[in-house]
């Protein structure tokens, strides 16, 4: 980018900083913002003064009291959640199950978290699934969704443990206001595997907890959602893959 | 939880702690709300998005990153969105007849965390009116240079020219406030 080009960058700050450019002209920002170093400092400085001025609100208004309690009563404690392990590879992945081993070793000794037997062999075997899953043990079922871009998403499962590894590879990113959502599908039905995050890479490998038989299940999808996810999906989904074995 | 720090509210409210939102609401609801109902302009809309920012807060919590800004702004900037998306999902953006009424700066609420710089926002008081009107109508009602061109039938040139003059002299303001006064400088 030569300087005049960064210049146009420059003066297009002020407004792309409070969301006033037209479409061409955030694409032009957003393209070259990271060759003009200028543009970019300029822009961190609106940004804290669109903190400081525009963003407050002018007075302050109490909302009404039963505000409170429609929110309330909506924020219901989330089933556990597929982990989604950020741009991590296989190689961080074994490390951290090495460390889930580990610390199943030390509550054996310690027995502090485990109440019972069963819970702690629970907590092997689901240890172990999941190594099986990575090194590609003869338990495994690999899946590969069809793909007709650049970027792909896979998963495998283990039907005895019921759970499952997704990895998504190049997805594109998505908004502040967005995530992205995996499910599992049958007909018209569609069971969430969880929302989740990409790494800068547009890759995620997310482990899934599967807690019923994946037998009847046609096709996995994944979509992009409003941010904490859906119920069910409200867009086209960006991947869909029919469910096959190896 | 009254002295609870926001990094520690918000990892609580991560690990799904009602008590922790209940604090969280308790804290940033009046400031959320004011900021939805200054966008919409509608009391019963404004409930609604002030309810989804909540519910987006609760379920992505984690997503807050105490480096990149404080908890009172990412909530803010979740707020603005959520609200012009609301309004452009209601098609109330463009057809209404956009009257920005005067500002009127209230005295702060004690305890709140942006008090001190609660004096800042005054600063957009001190544009030119036609100024302070298309900045005020891009941030918080979403308008494009284009779109602010058409509904107040003005060429797209005098858009641009008082939006980036009001918004640099906006910036020259607030630059100018920060700075430490002379006296100090001097003692």
């Amino acid at each position: 980018m030569n300087n005049t080009d960064c210049q146009e960058i420059l003066e297009l700050i002020p407004a792309y900083a409070i969301g006033a450019t037209d479409a061409e002209e955030t694409a032009l920002v957003e393209t070259n913002l990271a060759y003009c170093p200028d543009a970019e400092a300029e822009l961190a400085l609106y940004n804290d003064v669109i903190s400081d001025v525009l963003l407050m609100p002018e007075k302050l208004v109490t909302p009404p009291p039963a505000l409170e309690q429609k929110i309330m009563a909506a924020a219901i404690p989330k089933p556990r959640r597929s982990v989604s392990i950020r741009g991590w590879r296989v190689a961080a992945v074994i490390a951290i199950l090495w460390a889930i081993g580990f610390t199943i070793w030390g509550l054996q000794q310690a027995s502090e978290r485990m109440d019972t037997e069963d819970e702690l062999a629970a907590a092997e075997a689901r240890n172990e699934a999941l190594q099986a899953l990575l090194q590609g043990s003869d338990n495994e079922v690999v899946l590969t969704a069809n793909v007709e871009n650049e970027f792909s998403a896979r998963l495998r499962w283990n039907n005895e443990e019921d759970i499952g590894l997704l990895e998504t590879n190049n997805l594109p990113p998505v908004s502040e206001d967005e995530t992205y959502q995996a499910w599992i599908l049958a007909g018209d039905s569609a069971v969430s595997l969880g929302a989740f995050e990409i790494d800068e890479n547009g890759d995620a490998l997310v482990i899934v907890d599967l807690p019923f038989d994946i037998e009847p299940f046609q096709s996995i999808g994944v979509s992009v959602e409003p941010l904490g996810g859906s119920e069910t999906p409200t867009t086209t989904p960006l991947l869909i893959g029919r469910l096959s074995e190896d | 939880m009254k002295d609870t720090s926001d990094i520690e509210l918000m990892r609580r409210v991560a690990a799904q702690d009602q008590t922790a939102f209940s604090a969280l609401y308790q804290r940033f609801g009046s400031l959320i709300y004011s900021l939805t109902l200054r966008i919409i302009d509608n009391a019963d809309l404004a409930e609604e998005v002030t309810q989804d920012v909540f519910l987006k807060v609760w379920n992505q919590a984690e997503r807050w990153d105490p480096e990149r800004g404080t908890l009172s702004t990412w909530l803010l900037i979740i707020t603005r969105s959520t609200a012009i998306d609301r309004l452009r999902k209601e098609n109330r953006h463009l057809s209404r007849t956009e009257t920005m009424t005067e500002n009127v700066a209230e005295e702060p609420e004690q305890g709140i965390p942006w008090h001190d710089k609660y004096h800042l926002q005054k600063l957009l008081g001190s544009l030119p009116q036609e100024q302070r009107l298309l900045i005020e109508m891009a941030f918080l009602k979403g308008f494009t240079h284009r779109e602010l061109a058409e509904h107040l039938d003005l060429p797209l040139g005098t858009v641009k020219h008082r939006i980036r003059s009001g918004l640099m002299k906006l910036k020259d303001m607030w630059q100018a406030s920060l700075e430490p006064s002379r006296l100090d400088r001097n003692s």
